[in-house]
């Protein structure tokens, strides 16, 4: 235990600062001239100690001793506040309606005491700003932009890097990029990214693909993962000798070879969906916890125009960008009448639908082939006018900087109001 | 930074339509209000709710109506509710599938629609005006084109009837003020849920948390 008056000189200050210390939880005894401070747990009688040996000054004991008592307040109570050296504790629902109160009070009087004695909260309270008029869109995005947490996955299992990057260039004069960021939802969470993606290259074939892990799906992100890499593993395989023929005065390739094209395009997403199924039954799990998308597109030269061919499942989109002037869709995404409904590989009867899932484009003067999860694609909405302007910063941008995988990734962390879905796309360009 | 299209966010719509009859005066009525003040400031704290809840407040009493067009959380103002007359719950509903007609975007190729939205009815007695073919309507659309829940509140309230508007129905048993304040912030709780949660499936029903100790849920 201390005497007050060792520390401080004015009658009034050893008075307040022993209403204050009373409220943080020490043990005033008036004896004769002199104001004993005592205590009975070992964190209080520690600062005591501190104090009584000169290694604290009375100030900052003040302050450890504030730091104790909140810690205690927050462990029972909630929050509180300090006012007028007295912390009052609020219950939830009238907090606002207390903070008003307080704001109100005349803090002039208190001013000069309060000077010596260093209480933050008071101080805190004089220079505080109460909004009362309709905030700005722009001090409404910064206000949203403190509120969003950005916490590192809390599940250990099945680890997720939060975000990455890959790039290839095939020098044959292709090249391509691909990245895939957490959205400010999971950030918010602390959840993983469901998003995957995954691409090759292979006798002139560039394969890409990108999935969307079912965001109410425990383990999505191991289905996401599972079927891009299954998918491409077996479009390698099946295009590694297949070549799209050219003939002298052909059009469009032959029938045969699309129709074959279109089976290697099927089998990729039967070898994924099995890869899914095959997993959940190792885990002994219900297939419907690896629950993804997946969108699948190869493309290889063929004479002076290129083949462009895909098979979809779900969301998102995959778009073949003209001699830098316009866009087309390729497929459609699954959608409902709302945002946010969609299908996954892992829904009823989806292999007999595959048939009715893959398109072509035969066309000249391809500069791009992008595959993006709707994280992305919605944002570029409506396609045909807005995706241009994706294209164009995207070719401009990114494609030309030293490390293209970096600043797709760095590209991907735009602000967009209402956007906070895991972001990716892989491209294909000519270089 | 690309330039963002016009009005090409994606909202959560929520619709709260609430019993202003005569029973509804005094305690019942202010703890409403509150309640409603609270589900503002609560939701103001998620930064998803934020950018995607869009909020509306239809009353009905002697008359129905739409006290609050849809408007984002921070342009929400609180609506004047006096408690007094009959309960116009067919009124209410009839406005109801109105908005979930016009005023809730589809998808459309050239549109971004909303997400589907989220509609919590509480009244504390049976319906006095024509009531029945709304209800019909509003049953079809519950469950595919909005989660519709009604909340029953006090000994007056006939679980049937509700039941014909929607499968989600519960029953708070009193009119203490607390329990109305754990309603809200049971609405805060779903609203929350479903501004993170964006169900994929379109066939699963919503995943609403634990209704709070005041409300039980009629099977």
């Amino acid at each position: 235990m201390i005497d007050l008056s060792n520390y401080l000189h004015k009658t009034e200050d050893i008075e307040d600062t022993a209403n204050v210390l009373n409220n943080l939880g020490y043990k005033i005894i008036q004896e004769n001239d002199k104001t004993i401070v005592n205590a009975s747990d070992p964190s209080r009688l520690k600062l005591l100690a501190q104090l009584q040996e000169g290694k604290l000054p009375i100030l900052k004991f003040i302050d450890e001793s504030r730091k104790i008592s909140s810690k205690e307040m927050n462990k029972e109570r909630g929050p509180v506040i300090l006012v007028n050296g007295k912390q009052i504790p609020i219950p939830n629902e009238n907090f606002e309606e207390i903070c008003l109160d307080v704001k109100q009070i005349d803090l002039s009087k208190m001013e000069n005491k309060t000077a010596d004695m260093n209480l933050p909260a008071v101080e805190n309270i004089d220079n505080q700003s109460i909004p009362v008029e309709e905030t700005t869109d722009e001090e409404k995005d910064n206000a949203v932009g403190s509120i969003w947490r950005d916490l590192p996955p809390a599940d250990k299992e099945d680890w997720a890097e939060v975000n990455i990057s890959n790039y290839i260039d095939h020098s044959n004069g292709w090249a391509i990029v691909g990245a895939s960021r957490r959205g400010k939802t999971h950030a918010h969470e602390g959840s993983h990214r469901d998003d995957s993606f995954a691409f090759d290259f292979i006798n002139g074939w560039s394969i890409l693909a990108v999935a969307d892990g079912a965001g109410s799906c425990r383990l999505s992100r191991v289905g996401s993962k599972i079927s891009c890499f299954k998918a491409v593993e077996s479009l390698k395989t099946c295009l590694t000798d297949f070549k799209v023929a050219e003939i002298e005065g052909l059009e469009i390739p032959d029938q045969k070879d699309l129709l074959q094209l279109k089976d290697f395009l099927k089998n990729a997403m039967k070898s994924a969906i099995q890869a899914v199924n095959e997993e959940a039954a190792k885990r002994k799990i219900e297939n419907n916890l690896l629950s993804t998308t997946l969108l699948l597109v190869v493309h290889h030269a063929w004479g002076n125009k290129n083949i462009v061919a895909s098979i979809q499942v779900g969301d998102g989109a995959i778009s073949i960008w003209h001699e830098g002037k316009s866009v087309t869709i390729l497929g459609a995404a699954d959608s409902g009448i709302y945002a946010s409904e969609t299908t996954f590989i892992t829904s009823n009867e989806i292999e007999n639908e595959l048939d009715y899932r893959v398109f072509f484009a035969i066309k000249p003067g391809v500069n791009a082939v992008a595959a993006m999860t709707d994280g992305v694609a919605d944002d570029f909405f409506p396609y045909d006018k807005v995706m241009p302007e994706m294209f164009e910063e995207l070719c401009e941008n990114v494609l030309e900087s030293d490390n293209p995988g970096e600043t797709l990734l760095k590209w991907l962390a735009y602000e967009r109001r209402g956007s906070f879905d895991d972001r990716t796309i892989v491209m294909l360009h000519r270089r | 930074m690309l330039n963002e299209v016009e009005g090409t966010s994606r909202r959560l719509p929520v619709y709260l339509l609430l019993d202003r009859s005569g029973s509804m005066s005094g305690e019942p009525i202010e703890a409403v209000k509150q309640g409603v003040k609270y589900l503002i400031s609560s939701l103001k704290k998620e930064p998803q709710a934020i950018e995607t809840a869009y909020l509306s407040v239809i009353s009905f009493g002697s008359d129905a109506r739409q006290d609050v067009p849809l408007v984002e959380l921070n342009n929400f103002k609180e609506p004047k509710l006096d408690a007094s007359g009959t309960t116009a719950l067919g009124g209410a509903l009839k406005i109801l599938n109105n908005c979930l007609e016009n005023e809730v975007r589809k998808s459309t190729p050239t549109q971004k629609g909303d997400y589907k939205p989220l509609v919590f009815l509480m009244t504390d007695g049976e319906p006095t005006d024509e009531w029945e073919n709304a209800a019909d309507e509003i049953k079809k659309k519950s469950g595919k084109l909005a989660n519709i829940i009604a909340v029953g509140c006090g000994p007056n309230v006939n679980a049937k009837t509700l039941k014909r508007i929607t499968e989600i129905v519960l029953q708070m048993s009193s009119y203490q003020p607390d329990d109305f304040n754990q309603f809200f912030k049971w609405v805060s709780q779903s609203v929350k849920q479903a501004s993170i949660k964006f169900t994929k499936d379109s066939d699963a029903p919503a995943a609403l948390p634990t209704p709070p100790a005041a409300i039980q849920i009629i099977p």
